[in-house]
């Protein structure tokens, strides 16, 4: 058909998805930019294309394909699927949730669009949005596990652990070789404080796949958990064995055998988790710890001011290094951490006791006493000044009272420090 | 060959933890009799931390013969009780033949609400325990009378609280020496349930569970400490003592100890989610929280703990108090090993304490179970929620308790598998309190459930070793010796112990101190530092005896002790403690030079100034006596101050014909001076000289129209004399003085009811009932005064429980 017109965009289009099909994917590529070359509005040569291009993870090239793609044929659900896809791989999360829905739309029933947009809401925090996406997407194509598991995985995030668990422990039934959703099997379980059937869970997943790092590092994890200090050391050094490059393996075992009085060989773990992550501050932290506990405040104060360039936000870290300083006599420095470690604290517990203060003003509010719902909303802002849902629910206050202008500044605020309202 | 050895060692160390432990417990609750459930919160759910904390438990020899009985706190449930059906504390004595009797009623503290902690200690010097019961709400302090029955004087002692407040565990100590048990009161949580979120809200989850919320984002309350003026009365320093101002908050066990081993009482307070306290004392009056600084705040690794129940001791044996706190699940309970130097050292992983992360610990102790001279550790465990119990494989709401075996190398190994049940017997567990209760030399364990019945475990220790246990008597210091230091040598062996108040979890411990002493077969020497700071030694005791030490006595049990005598004087403070020691040894008249020769260097050290006065008026020797107080207080030596001050404390001695002899000469001198006529009055009323004693107190009263107790023993003589009018009179007028004192009201019930005003006397007696719900003589009063009013129905009950009381005292 070609060698009759050489010029068809068409033919070029069909002889590369030919190609494709067999196999022979750089070949498609060639034919089908030949025939976006020939005709740039062959809707369906740019999606064939950018299809194409994805799946040999040519993500950017692909990318500029699939967008001709929509622009030719808004309503085509597959490039849109892809275009979501190729976004989503990008970055772009929210560009690939207007795509994904764009593709539902045109075609509610495509499953892959659904389990994607699932995913990529619950990138964006948006988990009952996810839920309700892979929910669909299970629903509509049962077979697929790697939607149940992400669902199990969004199901866990929203704290049913429960749920997560019925839908985990069915998809591993179903597919006793999926390894991922075995792994998030148990830590469903572990959430549940199932942890025997956890350990169980993990034991059946190393010894389908004893090379498989993850399983053995959760094993250990969960194996201290329960207090099996002998069978976590075991568990933790197979995963160190198998993945030289995970650092929280050594870190683990370190804590493990810090646990259990063996200090000198856990400074050698923390070592090893350095080795393998130098940007590990709790590792740090814990050689510090250890140092500190020697005597060797030198070598502490390294180790803990590099925790505190690393995490500044842990008042553990600035409370640890004061007290090694204070107790190197650099009395200023030491009142400088410790200081920091204090307001630290302080702002953690005052956004807990924040959150509670919103939760005692909005009480107030349902039985319509908004003068004091509204002390309590000033309550909260005053422990916690940038909590959003503070300054929007006082703005719900004011406005019941009257006060129209508070409210909306009240709303400006909230907005202004996130609030989706 | 390294190699070799390392196994060698572990082999070792396992043969060591296997070892079989030589002590087993036996529950013996259900047929010693304590039966009464202890009520707390919703027992499958609860909506507010208030109802997940539990309570606590005391033994104290409440009746002076010996045994240790035991006091349990009682709670209460947010739905609440029909009048007259809510769960009360209870009171148990022990019969001595393995049971107790509920004497709860006929002691006068049934009480209920929702009671939290407990502590004893003799407030007033008087030879009788004394109880304290904290609150969520008011507190209670109940003073031990003589007939067995408890009187509630929180009002009168000036400790009621003007807001609600969530009063934790609390602990008697005397802070400033000064021989009167203070109070400390840890505080929880400012509750307010009206404001305070619950499960329902969605903010407060644990393993998914929707639970009570808190303590963090709640606001934490503020201890307390009471100062005890001597008079009956308490004052609150809790801000310019210091105690306010701690590094944390959401205070619960509470122990006394001597942290920096200066002889002045230091407390530890376990702070739930916050660093807990260590709180210093400065000898001034004043603490200063050194937790944080000292580093026995924080875990290890710098971060706060749930802090619960607390135990003291030395469990390494080298001189200093180490600390044990138990803490929340899926963290381990901390062991602190005190350096000596103001500092603690976390050994926790070290001494092998980590290997147990999943138990929610409360109630513990420093105990030598198998009397092998190495303190064990007790632990009682129970989860908060009652909701984990939805949770697989959780540890469980109830849990096992956990047994720490000290293997005298500075580890430990838990035995608690090995000892099986009760140990391992699943309990919702809270407060524990550790003592003798069938003096065996074995220290048993009291148990307070949640929602269930107490347990008491009674320790069947090993038999090959010995033991010696000592009850210390104060007499300049406080009577139950809190703070005391005891240190004992068997040969190469020296162990330290503390007469402590509080510890555990909201729950006070068996006074006496216990010692494992392994094969010695006596006891070589028995140091105390008594709380004020003298020392005494007694030599070679007897092993497996109670033995009682007494300040400034002899031995009273056992073998004849030897008072040391220390040789030489190397400095002016050793002068001090040697003529201190004389003097409580009971050498009176030969502790004089000392202590007329210790104060020619320290002119102002006021415990050695009072000595020495109290000294020459043991001796009998007024004049020398009087000087001395006078130098005390910077008066004349032949001033009427000085003779009326001479004259109080040779009342206080009983040397009642010298007391009168000084307060003659004091109001001679000067007539118009207060107190010393109303002190001849007492004693010339002791001496039943009604008239003289009646004319003395108005002579008060001229000089001080205000003196409540003047006008009451005047009130007192008149009833005796049968009159009433005159009686009435000088009552009502007491009352006004004072409202605070139900002596006078049923005093005046009996006026009114025999002058015929039954409305008067029943307000009167009712007023009285009030005041001690279990005076036997208001309810009969009031019954008789209802019977003649014709109503007999309301008379029946209040005779039945005059009956009863009667009943209850024979």
């Amino acid at each position: 058909m070609i060698a009759a017109n050489p010029s068809s965009a068409r033919a070029h289009d069909r002889l590369g998805f030919v190609l494709g099909k067999q196999g022979a994917t750089a070949d498609a590529i060639d034919e089908f930019r030949k025939a976006v070359s020939l005709d740039p509005a062959l809707a369906d040569a740019q999606y064939h294309l950018g299809a194409t291009l994805w799946w040999t993870k040519n993500i950017d090239a692909a990318r500029q394909a699939l967008e001709a793609a929509v622009r030719l044929r808004p309503s085509h659900a597959e490039s849109r699927y892809y275009l979501g896809l190729t976004k989503r791989q990008q970055g772009d999360v929210g560009g690939a949730i207007v795509d994904l829905r764009a593709a539902i739309k045109s075609d509610p029933s495509l499953a892959v669009a659904h389990m994607q947009l699932g995913v990529a809401l619950q990138e964006t925090g948006d988990i009952d949005g996810a839920i309700a996406s892979l929910e669909r997407a299970t629903t509509l194509d049962p077979a697929r596990p790697d939607a149940a598991n992400s669902l199990g995985l969004a199901l866990m995030q929203r704290g049913e652990a429960q749920r997560a668990v019925v839908t985990l422990r069915r998809t591993v039934e179903q597919h006793p070789e999926f390894g991922s959703a075995r792994l998030n099997l148990g830590t469903a379980l572990l959430q549940t404080g199932a942890i025997d059937e956890a350990i169980a869970e993990y034991r059946e997943l190393t010894r389908r796949e004893p090379e498989n790092a993850e399983a053995f590092y959760d094993l250990g994890l969960a194996l201290k958990q329960h207090d099996e200090f002998d069978a976590a050391e075991a568990a933790l050094r197979s995963a160190l064995r198998l993945d030289p490059k995970m650092p929280e393996a050594p870190y683990t075992l370190g804590v493990v055998l810090w646990q259990t009085g063996r200090a000198d060989e856990a400074i050698a773990m923390f070592r090893d988790a350095l080795s393998r992550r130098a940007e590990y501050a709790d590792a740090h932290y814990m050689l510090g710890t250890i140092f500190k506990q020697r005597g060797d405040l030198e070598s502490a104060l390294v180790e803990f001011r590099e925790t505190t360039r690393l995490n500044p936000s842990s008042a553990e870290a600035f409370r640890s290094l004061g007290q090694t300083l204070a107790a190197s006599h650099d009395a200023a420095g030491a009142s400088a951490a410790l200081a920091e470690a204090d307001r630290l604290t302080r702002i953690k517990a005052d956004s807990q006791a924040a959150v509670f203060a919103i939760n005692a003003g909005v009480e107030r509010l349902r039985r319509n006493d908004i003068a004091a719902a509204i002390a309590r909303f000033r309550e909260a802002i005053r422990l916690a000044p940038d909590n959003p849902q503070a300054h929007y629910q006082l703005s719900l206050a004011l406005r019941r009272r009257g006060a129209l202008a508070d409210a909306n500044a009240e709303l400006e605020t909230a907005r202004r420090l996130g609030c989706r309202c | 060959m390294l190699a070799a050895l390392a196994v060698t060692g572990g082999q070792n160390r396992a043969a060591q933890d296997q070892a079989p432990v030589g002590f087993s417990f036996i529950n013996v609750a259900r047929e010693a009799g304590l039966n009464a459930p202890i009520v707390f919160g919703g027992a499958t759910s609860n909506k507010y931390l208030l109802e997940t904390t539990g309570t606590g438990v005391a033994f104290i020899d409440y009746d002076k013969d010996g045994l240790l009985d035991l006091f349990f706190v009682n709670g209460s449930t947010l739905e609440g009780f029909p009048a007259g059906r809510a769960p009360t504390n209870h009171l148990y004595r022990n019969k001595g033949d393995g049971t107790f009797d509920d004497v709860t009623v006929k002691a006068g503290l049934a009480e209920s609400g929702w009671g939290q902690g407990v502590c004893v200690g003799d407030v007033d010097n008087d030879g009788r325990d004394d109880l304290f019961v904290t609150y969520w709400g008011q507190n209670h302090l109940y003073r031990n009378t003589a007939v067995g029955r408890f009187e509630d004087v929180t009002r009168a002692a000036g400790l009621q609280q003007s807001r609600m407040r969530w009063n934790t565990g609390c602990a008697f100590l005397d802070y400033d020496r000064d021989g009167r048990l203070d109070l400390l009161v840890a505080n929880y949580i400012d509750l307010d349930l009206a404001t305070a979120p619950t499960p329902e809200s969605g903010l407060c989850r644990y393993k998914g569970l929707q639970v009570a919320c808190g303590p963090p984002g709640l606001t934490g309350g503020k201890n307390i400490l009471y100062h005890n003026r001597g008079d009956g009365t308490f004052e609150d320093v809790s801000e310019k003592s210091g105690i306010t101002r701690a590094s944390g908050t959401y205070g619960l066990g509470v122990s006394t100890f001597d942290f920096d081993n200066d002889g002045w009482v230091d407390v530890y307070v376990a702070n739930d989610s916050n660093p807990s306290a260590v709180y210093r004392n400065n000898r001034d009056g004043t603490f200063t929280d050194v937790g944080v600084k000292a580093g026995c705040a924080y875990s290890q690794d710098g971060k706060p703990q749930a802090g619960m129940g607390v135990a003291i001791g030395d469990y390494d044996r080298n001189g200093t108090m180490d600390i044990f706190k138990t803490n929340f699940a899926g963290d381990t309970s901390t062991l602190y090993a005190n350096s000596g130097e103001g500092l603690c050292d976390d050994r926790t992983f070290a001494a092998g304490i980590g290997m147990n992360t999943r138990w929610l610990g409360w109630g513990t102790a420093f105990v030598d179970l198998d009397n092998d001279g190495w303190l064990d550790l007790f632990l009682t465990n129970g989860h908060v929620y009652p909701e984990v119990r939805q949770l697989k494989t959780e540890a469980g709401y109830a849990q096992r308790k956990v047994v720490y075996r000290n293997l005298g190398n500075g580890r430990f190994a838990d035995v608690s598998e090995q000892l099986g049940a009760p140990v391992t017997t699943p309990k919702a567990g809270r407060g524990a309190a550790f003592g003798d209760f069938d003096n065996d030399g074995q220290i048993d364990i009291a148990i307070a459930n949640v929602n269930d019945q107490p347990d008491l475990y009674r320790l069947k220790g090993d038999t090959r070793n010995h033991w010696i246990t000592l009850k210390l008597v104060g007499t300049i210091s406080n009577r139950d010796a809190i703070g005391a230091r005891v240190r004992l040598v068997t040969g190469d062996v020296q162990q330290w112990q503390e007469v402590r108040g509080g510890g555990s979890y909201l729950s006070q411990n068996d006074f006496r101190v216990h010692f494992g002493v392994g094969a010695a077969p006596r006891v070589d020497r028995v140091e105390v530092r008594w709380p004020n700071g003298a020392e005494q030694t007694w030599e070679n005791l007897q092993v497996d005896k109670f033995h009682t030490l007494t300040e400034g006595a002899s031995i009273t049990k056992g073998d004849s002790p030897l008072l040391s005598q220390k040789k030489g004087t190397a400095s002016p403070q050793d002068a001090r403690t040697q003529a201190l020691s004389q003097y409580l040894s009971g050498h009176v008249a030969e502790a004089i030079p000392f202590l007329e020769e210790t104060l020619k260097t320290s002119p102002d050290d006021s415990q050695v100034t009072y000595a020495l006065a109290t000294a020459y008026a043991q001796t009998r020797q007024p004049e020398k006596a009087r000087a001395t107080i006078a130098r005390t207080f910077h008066v004349t030596p032949d001033s009427a101050a000085a003779h009326l001050l001479t004259g109080q404390m040779m009342n206080r001695l009983e040397l009642e014909d010298l007391a009168e002899a000084e307060l003659k000469a004091a109001a001679q001198m000067d007539p118009k001076l207060p107190e010393a006529h109303y002190l001849l009055g007492q004693i010339a009323i002791f001496r039943s000289r009604f008239e003289e004693g009646l004319a003395l107190m108005r002579q008060e009263l001229a000089l001080n129209p205000a003196h409540a107790m003047a006008l009451y023993r005047i009130g007192d003589i008149y009833v005796r004399q049968s009159k009433w009018n005159e009686a009435i009179d000088a009552l009502q007028r007491s009352i006004w003085m004072n409202p605070y004192f139900s002596g006078p009201y049923i005093l005046l019930g009996k006026a009114f009811s025999k002058t015929g005003q039954a409305g008067q006397a029943e307000d009167m007696l009712k007023q009285a009932i009030d005041f001690d719900p279990n005076n036997k003589s208001a309810h009969y009063l009031l019954a008789q005064v209802l019977q003649q009013a014709g109503r007999v129905e309301e008379a029946k009950r209040e005779f039945a429980i005059a009956e009863r009381l009667q009943g209850d005292i024979k």
